[in-house]
């Protein structure tokens, strides 16, 4: 075995198998370094096994207890979660107040404009006068640059 | 093995025939059928997994966590999750590894979520560690067994240990080590790849050593202070 299985051994490997222990035990006493490291590595790995072990064995976990807690937590989920039509309006609660603002902004703008029509009356006329005015000298002004690009 | 006899000789049922008629293709458990029974309505039926099952699930919270608060909130929120995806719970297959599989989810989001509070707090090792990790590190590999004395020592040591390491690291290192699992198992209960898995195992490897290399320097940097201290 080489040193670099060994170190995969001992990443990946169970050490509970035993071909996977003899193995590592095998190429160890010829390497050093190895040694070393297969030492370092048991040492972590007892730590880590030992994280909970320090409290006293598990006093009787009360099953009782534990039913009820569980019982309680279902109940109240189930009574916090809202109906169909609930959730989804939640879902989408941010973005109804984007709507409801968006829709009041319109509205009184519309308003202000309806007003402002209302106190001027003949507004509505020249406006079209002039659009009108503006679309007849816009397409003599594309005739005449057409004109020009031809004779170019 | 299935057996819709066995499963009414177990729980005398006698109408067992029309009840699980409609799950003949696959092998049934006698946990798919208290499963059935608690997706009909019957809490008593889910009583008698969470009675079946919860030292199961304490142990894998115990492993993550010491504080006995947070173990037996996992413990109930691995149950009261359980009991809601109990309709996507496929049958015939190992109902133990399934609520161990949402348990490690637990425990890995209660890591992720004390992470970003930063609860973590490395402190130096005391002398007594230092000179059991000594003693440890001059023995063979094979040959480490520890005491109970010796289990607290190594607990504490560990506690200082792991807090330094992402939630992603300590899951691996625990459910390699702790929970004796293989790469593919913690595939399985993750969700991961197995290619990520075993990525993962090399990379928390090495910042475990990393995370103990840098406990052992502080410690190598208080005795040389206390020796200067002495020579002045």
């Amino acid at each position: 075995m080489k040193c670099r299985e060994a170190i995969r051994l001992m990443t990946y490997g169970r050490d509970a198998e035993t071909a996977v222990r003899s193995a590592l035990k095998g190429h160890a006493a010829s390497c050093p370094k190895c040694r070393h490291e297969l030492t370092t590595h048991s040492v972590l790995k007892s730590l880590v096994e030992q994280y909970s072990n320090h409290q006293a064995e598990q006093d009787a976990w009360e099953e009782t207890r534990l039913i009820n807690q569980v019982r309680a937590r279902i109940h109240a989920a189930r009574e916090n979660v809202p109906l169909t039509w609930e959730s989804a309006i939640i879902s989408i609660r941010s973005w109804l107040f984007a709507f409801a603002a968006a829709a009041i902004f319109l509205l009184a703008l519309s308003g202000q404009l309806a007003v402002k029509q209302n106190q001027s009356g003949g507004a509505a006329p020249q406006i079209e006068d002039l659009i009108s005015n503006n679309t007849q000298l816009n397409s003599s002004r594309d005739f005449n640059n057409d004109g020009a690009d031809n004779a170019r | 093995m299935l057996i819709n006899q066995s499963i009414e000789t177990t729980f005398g049922v006698g109408s067992g025939e029309t009840e699980l008629a409609q799950f003949n293709a696959v092998p049934l458990t006698a946990d798919d059928f208290l499963i059935e029974k608690t997706l009909n309505g019957d809490e008593v039926a889910f009583e008698s997994l969470m009675r079946k099952h919860h030292k199961r699930v304490f142990s894998i919270a115990r492993r993550f966590f010491r504080s006995r608060e947070t173990v037996e909130d996992i413990v109930q929120e691995t149950f009261s999750k359980a009991f809601f995806s109990l309709s996507s719970y496929r049958r015939g297959a190992a109902f133990d590894q399934w609520l161990a599989k949402i348990a490690v989810n637990n425990c890995y989001d209660e890591l992720r979520r004390r992470k970003k509070r930063s609860e973590s707090l490395i402190t130096d090792l005391s002398d007594d560690e230092e000179y059991w990790l000594e003693s440890k590190l001059s023995q063979s590999a094979f040959d480490i067994h520890l005491s109970e004395s010796e289990r607290e020592i190594a607990a504490e040591i560990s506690g200082k240990l792991l807090v330094g390491l992402s939630p992603e690291d300590r899951l691996v290192l625990t459910l390699l080590h702790a929970e004796n699992n293989s790469i593919r198992e913690i595939a399985h209960i993750t969700g991961w790849s197995e290619a990520k898995v075993k990525i993962r195992a090399f990379r928390a490897r090495h910042a475990m050593r990393k995370a103990f290399a840098r406990l052992r320097k502080a410690e190598e940097r208080k005795t040389v202070a206390i020796q200067g201290d002495r020579t002045k």
